[in-house]
């Protein structure tokens, strides 16, 4: 019986230990590109890492072992640093997020001309007064 | 020196007019420098044409007669022809002047009786005049028409700058149209989607009676003061003509500027 039974607790110790390299290996996230570069310190080059990580790409561990993503934990795509910065007044902001935005786009560059016709305005009326309070004959 | 001048002078009438003469040239710097300075390309021909006649005056009193009293009146009529030029380059360059305005200040027209070239016109005849007098008497007569025949500086030179900022105001209120008819729609869009449009629309309202006051106020404005003449600004018609219009077309500005404020609290209503 102990015979018998001695390859089946082998194969199961190996199981074993096969399942707890797996977890070690997830856990310290050994073989991911981004952990080996995250291993040398800042602003030492590692060129070798870069090479693995570009040229042979490895089977990533935490991404297997981790759940789906789900959209509360993604970050948004605006938070992320190559979104070029907004203003607000370039992109207002609707209150009510099923209402339809209202460009203004064509008033403001109506109002842009109004403005040019009352500086124009401004520097006629300047001579105006100018000529009136200094009067010649 | 004018100091020193007006001592001298002080010693007889013909000198005491003379002061007056020249003193009414010094107040015209300020005309000049309104004609000129919408145009750096005219300021730059005024330096170099325009001079005041301070040399041939101090000349004509230090030792009086016919030739000393006829260069002051000849510099006296060059330097309104050089006035008249530099206006003409004016009108002919204004972005703000209309095409029938620019006819009314520049040639001979029934509306204006005190065009560029009915002025030019009757100081060439006067100059011709002057040239050609004998006496004193005659001279001192002929040189006494310059100013009050033709009012280049209290007349022709406000009356130009008025007309143009009458026009300038007009075609401010223009651009109001576009604006508003756009701001109108935006309303529209807005209330469609269920917005609350009140502060918006009463902005707009008020946009729209301001800026049709000020075309009622602005309106008259060029018609008033294109017909008046040097004789009217020496009865005393003209002045307070040209007075109100300057005053109607500052408060057309501020109704203008009310309007702008206007349409731009629409804008932000609506783009928030």
């Amino acid at each position: 019986m102990s015979v018998r039974s001695l390859p089946r607790s082998a194969a199961l110790m190996g199981l074993a230990l096969l399942g707890l390299a797996v977890t070690v290996a997830a856990c310290t996230g050994a073989g991911h590109p981004t952990a080996a570069k995250a291993a040398v310190a800042p602003g030492v080059p590692n060129p070798g890492a870069d090479a693995s990580a570009s040229a042979a790409p490895s089977v990533d561990w935490v991404d297997l072992l981790s759940p789906e993503p789900s959209p509360a934990t993604t970050p948004a795509q605006s938070q992320g640093p190559t979104t070029p910065p907004t203003t607000p007044a370039a992109t207002p902001v609707p209150t009510d997020p099923t209402s339809v935005a209202i460009s203004t786009t064509k008033a403001s560059s109506l109002l842009s001309q109004v403005d040019h016709m009352l500086s124009e305005l401004n520097g006629e009326l300047s001579n105006a007064d100018a000529a009136a309070n200094n009067p010649g004959e | 020196m004018n100091l020193r001048l007006s001592t001298r002078l002080a010693r007889s009438a013909v000198a005491r007019s003379i002061v007056a003469f020249g003193a009414a040239g010094l107040l015209a710097v300020g005309s000049f420098s309104s004609v000129y300075a919408a145009s750096p390309s005219a300021a730059t021909a005024a330096a170099a044409g325009h001079r005041f006649c301070i040399p041939e005056w101090t000349a004509a009193v230090a030792t009086p007669g016919i030739d000393k009293l006829r260069a002051a009146g000849d510099c006296e009529i060059n330097r309104r022809f050089v006035t008249l030029d530099a206006l003409t380059r004016l009108v002919n360059n204004s972005d703000a002047l209309t095409a029938d305005h620019k006819v009314d200040l520049r040639d001979v027209n029934s509306v204006n009786p005190a065009s560029y070239a009915a002025e030019r016109a009757g100081l060439t005849t006067l100059k011709a005049s002057i040239d050609s007098d004998t006496t004193l008497v005659a001279l001192r007569a002929d040189v006494g028409k310059i100013a009050p025949d033709y009012r280049v500086y209290l007349l022709v030179v406000p009356k130009t700058h008025l007309v143009a900022a009458s026009d300038a105001t007009a075609k401010a209120i223009a651009r109001f149209g576009p604006l508003s008819s756009e701001l109108q729609n935006l309303i529209n869009q807005a209330k469609a989607d269920g917005k609350d449009v009140t502060a918006a629309q009463a902005a707009l309202d008020d946009l729209k009676a301001k800026v049709a006051q000020a075309g009622t106020v602005n309106g008259p404005v060029a018609g008033s003061i294109l017909p008046l003449s040097p004789s009217d600004w020496n009865n005393g018609t003209a002045k307070p003509l040209l007075t109100a219009a300057r005053s109607s077309i500052h408060q057309a500005r501020g109704l203008l500027l009310d309007a702008r404020q206007d349409a731009h609290k629409v804008i932000v209503l609506l783009g928030s």
